[in-house]
Order: C-alpha cells, then structure tokens, then sequence
C-alpha cells in the first residue's frame, strides 16, 4: 500500500512537471512569436513607410523655367517655377545664392499642382551686370531646382 | 511507460514545430509584404526612369527665321498681333510645348503689361497655350510637334499694344521654349552669327543658311585658287559656270557655289560684263522663295567667310557685308544697281549671287597691305592668299527673309 501511494504521487509530479514544463514552453514560444510578430510588424511598418515616402519623392520633378532679372529694380528677381512630375507638390524653400530672399511674394510653403506654374517675385541683394545667382528652390519632400543665372 | 515516452516526444515535436512555424510564418508574412512594397517602389521608380528618358529624348530646334509677324491676327482684328515662331522638332519623341518665354534675362521694352495682375516691372513676354486667340498665349494645338516635323508655326499672340522687341535689338532677344517635360530650350532672335570679325551693330535681320567649308589647293596668284583642280574638303562634280565665261564652278555644297571671275565675264543672255570688281570671290546659293507671299530680298545682308592661310602664324579672318546681286535662273540680273531690293514672287527659284566686295580683316599679316584691308578694298584671291595657300575654312550666309533649301 505504501509502495502503491508512493508510486502514485512519483507519477503526479511527474505530470504535473511535465505539464508545467509545456505551459512554461508554451508562454515562452508565445512570448517569442508576439515579438517576433512585433519585431517583424514594425520593421515592415517602417519599409512602408520609407518605400512610400521615397516613392512620391521619386515622382516629384520641377523646374525653374527661367530667372529673369528685373530691370526697373536692381534688387529684384523673378523666377518661374513649374510642376513637371507626376503627384502634386509643396515648395517649401527657396534660397539664393544660399540664403533665403529678402521678400518673396509667393507664400512658402505653396502647393503646386501638376503642370502648374508658379511665380515667384523675391527681393535679392543688388544685381549688376556679370553677378552670377544660383538660386534653389526645395520640395517639402527633400528634392531641389536649381538655376544658375548671370546677372544681364 | 514506453507509451507515455513515446507521448512525450510527441508533445514535444509538436510544440517545437508550432514555434518554429509560428516564426517562420511571421516572418515570411513580413518578408511578402516588404517585398510588395519594394516592388511597388520599384515600378514607380521605372515609370519615373522612363520619364526622365523621354525627357531627354526631347530636342526642339528654331529654324529661321525663328520668329517674325507683328500682324493682325485672323479672328482677332486689331486687338491682337500675331507672330509665328519656327521650330524644329529634331528629337525622337513628340513634344508638347508648355510655355514661351521672350526676352526673358532682361529688357527695356516690350512687355511691360503682364497678364499677372501686380507686377509693373518690365517683365518677359510669357505665352502659355490657349484653344483659341488670347493675349498672351499661343494656339494649344500648335503646341504638340511630331517627331521629325520641320518648320512648325507656333502662333503667338500679343494685345495690339504690344509689340515684341524689333528684330535687330542688340543684344538679340532671348526667347525660351518649356516642354511639359520640363525641358528649356532656347534661341537668340535674331538668330547671332558665329566667329570673329564680326559687324559689331546693326545686324539686320538675317536668315542662316548653315556653314560651308572648303578648301582649295595652292594658290599661284590672283584668281589661281579656284581655278585649281584640288579640293581637299569635297568631292563635288564640278559644273560650267553657267555666268562665268567657262570659268570653272565649284559646288562646295549641295546648295552653295563659288567661284571667282574675271572682269571680262559675260553674261550669256546680255553679251555684257556683269561683274564690276576685278576677279572678285562669287558665292552662289540657290534659293527658293517657298512662301505664299512675295518676299523682298533686302540690300544688306551679310556673308561670313573665314580663311587662314597654311601658316597658322598668319591666320586670317575676313568677313563683312557684302553686296548681293540676285539672278534668277536665267542668269539675269534683277536690279541693275547696288542696293536695290528685288522681289521674289512666290515658287520663284534665284541664284543669289553674293559679291564679297566689301572685306574686313580681323586679324593676320598681309604683306603690302598692312595687318587691315581698307573697307572699300576688293578682296580677290591675289590679296587673300599672297602667294600663300589659303583655306577657306568657313562660309556663313545670312539672308534676309530668305528660305534656302538644297537643290539635291
């Protein structure tokens, strides 16, 4: 009868070690597969995010069609720009000769869409004849137009 | 016992498998849409690839003469004034032309009212496409050029009260063409001649006919150059001169003759001397007026001609006016005095005769005359060479309200 109790219990806790053994396995295996799921959640969340992102900028395209120096005003220029791309874009700066122009009658940033042409009329130090002007106009997403122009 | 071993590897295989099932297909599901996503990517950046091909595929050329009107427009009456811009499309895609710009760098006349409000500055004349007659636009369906489509109009049109900048402005005017693509092209109007020695104002309204080059063998003297047998440059047949008295003709390209006469040439048709100077250099071109109206060939057009002799110390160059004779096709002389414009009648076919009396050196050493020629001096081959060989090494022809096309 004793070897009988005894060799019940034996097996009780072999079972109930047993079970805790796969409950343990099991909250681990979850644990690990949630951080997998999350790891791999995230980093495609992210690949969205970058691929979606580089993807609109890659369809970006404007141009300055032309810089054109005013002649009633030493100190003015006039530049236009045009939407050439495919999705409609935001022109979010716009610098000359690497600083930003002291007046500017276009508000930044400006919405431009497809085809559509914009212009800007900004305030610039005095042009004289031969001065060279690199002017720049950047997209909210990071793309540039750039023009060199040399004062008439 | 051995049932309860066998059952706990099973329970263990099994959750060892549902792991490594559940990762794999975690990542796997991850991997198909980062793919999906970079492919995605992928054919935009294509699509974007092949924009930027078209884009530079596009190649949009003025041909002369380039830009001319001022006129009424039809429909408009007097409220507009139309001018009709000359392009080429010379690239291999279609183009559609987005936006004229006129005197776009700096100008003091012109455009002074813009059609954005607030501005007073002078600015550009800017044109953008319009379906029918506006100020300020161009006809939208002139804006579409074909591939390999020559000498398309391009209707621009300006309020009445606006005249562009004339014609022999100095410097020219600037005229830029913007493609949907994005794509500037741009000219000088009128278009500027090219090389030194030039006219330094006035250049009148030209029209240019491409560049010639030729050379000629060893000169033995005045008038020996063109009468040589050598040509270096072409292999042109060589033709009697229909005007020259048997002289020889050189077709030096398909559309471009030359040849120096002697005083004593004749014209076969009057039986009398036809050319004024002493062995002068003839250039001939032939033309066709291929408009629907009459055109006056004007007094005062220009020929560039650059030479240099054999030795590079004594390069020449040499251009100036000239004096324009035109003949039509039976060797008849249609003005009989200098200076005299003469009217080509539409599909009317001329030899344009031009006399290179008038000669301006720029630079070189002629032993006898100096470092110049005065301006009234004759420029024959005896000057031009002073027993030197002497290379022509460019001819340029400006004509004025002239088409001039190849007659082979």
């Amino acid at each position: 009868m004793k070897i009988r109790k005894l060799k019940r219990n034996l097996a009780i806790s072999t079972i109930v070690a047993n079970m805790m053994m796969i409950l343990i396995t099991l909250s681990l295996a979850a644990i690990l597969v949630a951080w997998a799921g999350t790891s791999f959640g995230a980093f495609s969340g992210g690949s969205q995010l970058f691929f979606a992102q580089r993807g609109q900028a890659l369809q970006e395209r404007f141009v300055i069609e032309v810089v054109f120096f005013n002649i009633g005003s030493s100190n003015t220029m006039t530049i236009f720009v045009r939407n050439v791309g495919v999705i409609d874009i935001k022109l979010a700066a716009i610098y000359v000769n690497g600083n930003p122009p002291t007046s500017n009658n276009g508000t930044l940033p400006y919405a431009l869409g497809v085809q559509q042409v914009v212009r800007f009329n900004m305030g610039i130090p005095a042009w004289t004849t031969g001065t060279v002007f690199t002017v720049v106009v950047a997209s909210a997403r990071g793309n540039q137009a750039v023009a060199t122009a040399r004062g008439p | 016992m051995g049932k309860l071993r066998i059952r706990r590897k099973a329970v263990s295989s099994i959750i060892g498998g549902v792991i490594v099932l559940g990762l794999l297909l975690t990542a796997l599901t991850a991997m198909v849409v980062v793919s999906q996503q970079f492919d995605t990517y992928q054919g935009t950046s294509n699509k974007m690839s092949q924009k930027d091909i078209d884009r530079s595929s596009e190649n949009v050329k003025a041909m002369y003469p380039g830009l001319q009107g001022g006129f009424p427009a039809t429909g408009c009456g007097s409220v507009c004034n139309q001018y009709n811009m000359s392009l080429a499309n010379i690239g291999g895609i279609a183009v559609q032309i987005s936006r004229i710009y006129i005197n776009s760098t700096q100008q003091t006349s012109g455009c002074t009212i813009q059609p954005i409000p607030s501005h007073s500055n002078p600015g550009p004349c800017v044109f953008s496409p319009a379906p029918a007659i506006a100020s300020f636009s161009f006809n939208t369906y002139d804006s579409y050029i074909s591939p390999g489509e020559l000498n398309h109009i391009i209707r621009l049109w300006l309020p009445a009260t606006i005249s562009l900048p004339n014609a022999t402005r100095i410097p020219s005017n600037s005229i830029w063409i913007v493609t949907n693509r994005g794509r500037i092209f741009s000219f000088s109007w009128p278009f500027p001649p090219t090389g030194e020695g030039l006219p330094g104002a006035g250049v009148p309204p030209t029209i240019y006919t491409g560049t010639m080059k030729v050379a000629y063998g060893p000169s033995t003297g005045p008038g020996g150059a063109l009468n040589s047998t050598t040509d270096s440059c072409h292999t042109e047949p060589r033709l009697t001169l229909p005007f020259g008295g048997g002289k020889t003709l050189h077709f030096v390209n398909p559309w471009i003759t030359a040849a120096i006469l002697s005083a004593t040439s004749t014209s076969p048709q009057t039986s009398t001397s036809v050319y004024p100077c002493t062995q002068c250099l003839f250039v001939y071109a032939y033309a066709s007026n291929s408009l629907s109206t009459s055109i006056t060939f004007s007094w005062g057009s220009m020929v560039i001609l650059t030479a240099d002799s054999s030795e590079n110390s004594k390069a020449y160059f040499i251009g100036g006016p000239y004096v324009g004779i035109v003949y039509n096709q039976s060797g008849v002389r249609s003005f009989a005095t200098y200076g005299t414009p003469v009217t080509i009648n539409p599909g009317s076919d001329f030899y344009l005769i031009f006399e290179i009396q008038y000669v301006n050196v720029g630079k070189g050493t002629f032993s006898g005359s100096g470092d110049s020629f005065s301006g009234t001096a004759t420029m024959n081959n005896g000057y031009l060479a002073q027993a030197e060989d002497a290379t022509f090494r460019e001819l340029e022809i400006f004509l004025n309200g002239l088409y001039v096309r190849p007659t082979c």
